[in-house]
């Protein structure tokens, strides 16, 4: 800094010192802090996902200060009128304590539950803009991978913690995830034993899910995230072609002061539109449901918006049950269990289709594409949005067509058509789209030319550092 | 350099971000309580349409407005017309005071086309007029069908009771909060948002469309008050988490979720991202590895 006269007394600096002496933390810090950042908007959508699951971590701790994951009956004493003298599960009794009696309590429950749904629409819009960008090829795909394994792990959260209260919606959904459990041939019942306790609803039901949810699958989380930056670090930042961005350098701002301030402001909006939606708008207000009763089904009955692919693809699915070696496939198998693990095991694979049949190109790549230079990937990517687009609106069927004041079975054999002929077509268009407004070839040439539309720019070689800094792979550089 | 970069976000941009979101909510909030205040009609005496029944002019009243109104669809003296299209409609012997009171009440009927499904308008009849078409319809089979239910004093009911029954009775198709639903091609459960407590009462007697009619065996006069007092508690019961947005559950919750949350926070990204860039465009470009400062 500017005086090394005053520096020396300040305690501050004191400490710095000492910590430097002994951790070397300058060396490394030095690096990591003029670490460059693409300005790019688009970028920070990882980083909304990143603070909604901190927003999640922070508020799930003061939830599970109260929270009793406990089926056993008590009778209900509280301040809501409604259900006095009822006899409740104690998870539920807890879940209305911290909805009515706890001092923001219910604010906490509803921001938890409001981040966990802004936390996976934030991963699915980041995926997305890596998707289309094609800043999942070389040597990314291992963050490709990470990157989808944390939405599974993110919807098994939500689907978790969505089946704590123990209110009468929450049941059900558990009732519907326990039968997918089961459905599964062979291993079902075992499945279902190590996950959900055996016997839904048994009572080690709650006592499984609450681990998962406040251990297993958060340890999960911080383990994949952890990976996801590291390698996002190593491996820096793809970027935008044009300007002065190339193949081999990372044009943007310094990590600091630039980026953490950025990224600071970010986690400060991140906390106040979370604490906005849970302060003003209300959600999943479960003391109107009354306590979950086996017996009891519901319409309208529709889970968190990130599972409703998964009940659209149940009630689009007609019911075919068949027996294969002396054990019956249950209907419920085929869209609740092998359908979701084809559509998943295509988005894991996809780097390496993309590199075999897409874009037929094994290279390493730091500069983005527009949609339109990969007419292909882009229709691919648009037909499978249409997809589960779709069967995200057949999850809430019934609520569609009383809105449409149309039948039912009509718009289910509607949607059941749509999701057939629908996705080919908008993929198809998306393709013309995207082939005639036309590339310049900017995918095959960017690693020699800069690839951007405003060469005028080469104006400033001055700034380009051309020495050791092909990012990661130094066959990338081609300098 | 480093000033130039520590006043970028913009803390201008970012002050009225938030004033703009706070301000939109509160709006928002008020219109929507404000119009949730919708003021309560008087409570109608409830009727007893087997005295009306016997009563000549209501009963030669009512044979007038079913000649103009009815019999075109209901055929003469209520003996149906058991048609396709649109002027078929069921026989009306033996249906009871409680269905054409509901049927009256909520506007279902007259209907224009048979075929239409039963919709909810304004009533089209006077009281008077009402009760003279009970009497009328009554009249033609005496006792058979279920009377208008007395739900007298329904407010003092016990509506933990009325929870309880409503879940395991209605819920299933009216939904936990009452919101309605499709529940079969034809058949849309009705939301009971503007639903008048003697309604609830004669829909619950006489099963409109697919709703199964409940019996006093099924459903005791004392728990028709509760499920009545808990119907009309859910839906005044305030909402101490904020906007509810008219109970329409997860649906709604994901489009908020993604529309004002993620759509907020897109807004913020894009503010951040763009004015990033445009002030250190000049400068702040920098190779990464091997950087300068890293060999002082
Ligand atoms: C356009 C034809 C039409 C007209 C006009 C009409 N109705 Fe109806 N009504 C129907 C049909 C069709 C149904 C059967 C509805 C259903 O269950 O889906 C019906 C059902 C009813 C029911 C219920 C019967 C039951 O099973 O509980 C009553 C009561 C009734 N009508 C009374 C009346 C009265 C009173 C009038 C005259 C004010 C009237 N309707 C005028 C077509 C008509
Ligand atoms: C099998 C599904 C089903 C069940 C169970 C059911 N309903 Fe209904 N209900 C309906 C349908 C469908 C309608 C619309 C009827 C029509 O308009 O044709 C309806 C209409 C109503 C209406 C008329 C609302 C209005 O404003 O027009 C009321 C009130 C009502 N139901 C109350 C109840 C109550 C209370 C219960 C429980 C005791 C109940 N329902 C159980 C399906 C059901």
């Amino acid at each position: 800094m500017s005086s090394s006269q005053k520096a020396r007394q300040s305690p501050v600096d004191d400490l710095a010192r000492w910590l430097d002496d002994r951790l070397r933390l300058a060396e490394g810090g030095r690096k990591y802090l003029h670490k460059a950042f693409p300005a790019h908007w688009s970028f920070l959508l990882g980083e909304i996902a990143l603070f909604s699951l901190i927003v999640l971590f922070a508020t799930g701790v003061f939830l599970a200060l109260f929270y009793v994951p406990d089926h056993r009956l008590v009778v209900y004493d509280g301040p809501y009128v409604p259900l006095q003298g009822q006899e409740i599960s104690a998870a539920y009794e807890s879940t209305l304590r911290l909805s009515f009696e706890v001092r923001a309590g219910l604010l906490m429950r509803q921001i938890h539950h409001w981040a966990a749904l802004v936390f996976v629409a934030a991963i699915v819009v980041h995926m997305l803009r890596v998707f289309f960008t094609g800043a999942f090829r070389r040597p990314r795909e291992l963050n490709w991978v990470i990157g989808l394994a944390l939405l599974l792990l993110a919807i098994v959260a939500g689907f978790t913690g969505y089946s704590l209260p123990d209110d009468l919606l929450s049941g059900t959904g558990l009732r519907i995830g326990y039968s997918v459990l089961l459905s599964v041939p062979f291993v079902g019942p075992l499945l279902g034993f190590i996950g959900l306790g055996g016997e839904y609803p048994g009572t080690d039901t709650l006592g499984r899910l609450y681990l998962m949810h406040v251990l297993i699958i958060p340890a999960g989380l911080v383990g994949l995230v952890t990976a996801h930056l590291v390698i996002l670090m190593r491996q820096k930042h793809t970027q935008k072609p044009g300007g002065r961005a190339r193949q081999h350098n990372v044009v943007g701002e310094p990590l600091f002061p630039n980026q953490v301030m950025t990224s600071l402001s970010l986690f400060a909006f991140t906390v106040a539109v979370l604490a906005l939606l849970g302060g003003l708008f209300e959600i999943n207000p479960l003391w109107l449901y009354g306590p979950y009763e086996p017996f009891e089904v519901f319409a309208p009955m529709q889970p968190d918006w990130y599972m409703g692919w998964l009940e659209g693809l149940m009630r689009l699915w007609p019911a075919w049950e068949w027996t294969m070696f002396g054990v019956t496939i249950p209907a419920i198998f085929l869209p609740g269990v092998v359908v979701p693990g084809v559509l998943f095991g295509l988005a894991f694979a996809w780097p390496w289709i993309d590199r075999r049949w897409i874009a037929r190109d094994e290279r390493e790549h730091h500069l983005l594409v527009r949609p339109r230079d990969n007419p292909l990937r882009t229709g691919i990517g648009v037909a499978g949005i249409t997809f589960v687009a779709l069967i995200t609106l057949a999850g809430s069927n019934d609520v569609i067509a009383s809105d449409l004041g149309m039948g039912l079975q009509t718009l289910t054999w509607w949607l059941r058509v749509l999701t057939v002929v629908l996705p080919p077509l908008a993929g198809w268009v998306a393709y013309r789209i995207a082939a005639s407004l036309g590339t310049g070839g900017a995918e095959d040439a960017d690693p020699a030319s800069p690839g951007g539309d405003d060469e005028g720019d080469a104006a400033a070689p001055e700034s380009l550092e051309t020495g050791s800094d092909s990012p990661a792979g130094e066959g990338a550089a081609r300098s | 350099m480093s000033t130039d970069a520590l006043r970028h976000p913009h803390p201008l941009v970012r002050l009225l971000l938030v004033g703009a979101a706070l301000i939109t909510a509160a709006v928002a909030l008020t219109a929507l309580f404000g119009a949730d205040a919708r003021a309560q009609d008087g409570e109608n005496s409830p009727e007893d349409g087997a005295e009306l029944a016997e009563d000549p002019e209501h009963v030669q009243r009512g044979a007038e407005l079913f000649g103009t109104h009815c019999a075109l669809c209901h055929g003469e003296e209520g003996r149906g017309l058991p048609i396709e299209g649109p002027r078929g409609g069921p026989s009306l012997e033996g249906v009871g005071p409680a269905s054409v009171d509901f049927m009256l009440r909520t506007g279902r009927m007259p209907m224009d086309n048979a075929q239409d499904r039963l919709r909810r308008h304004p009533q089209q009849f006077s009281d008077e007029d009402r009760r003279a078409l009970i009497a009328y319809v009554e009249q033609l089979a005496p006792g058979e069908g279920p009377e208008i239910p007395d739900i007298d004093g329904w407010e003092d009911a016990d509506p933990t009771r009325g929870l309880e029954l409503f879940t395991t009775n209605c819920a299933a198709c009216h939904g936990p909060t009452a919101q309605g639903v499709a529940v079969g091609q034809q058949d849309i459960s009705s939301s009971l948002d503007v639903t008048e407590p003697i309604e609830i009462a004669t829909a619950v007697r006489s099963g409109p469309g697919v709703m199964p009619r409940f019996t006093e065996e099924t459903l005791s006069e004392e728990d028709l008050q509760a499920v009545t007092a808990w119907v009309m508690d859910l839906r005044e019961r305030e909402a101490p988490g904020g906007w509810s947005f008219g109970r329409s559950g997860t649906v709604a919750e994901g489009l908020i979720a993604v529309v004002v949350g993620l759509g907020l926070l897109a807004l913020v990204m894009y503010l951040l991202g763009e004015s990033a860039r445009d002030e250190d465009a000049p400068t702040a470009e920098r190779p990464d590895a091997g950087d300068p400062h890293g060999q002082q």
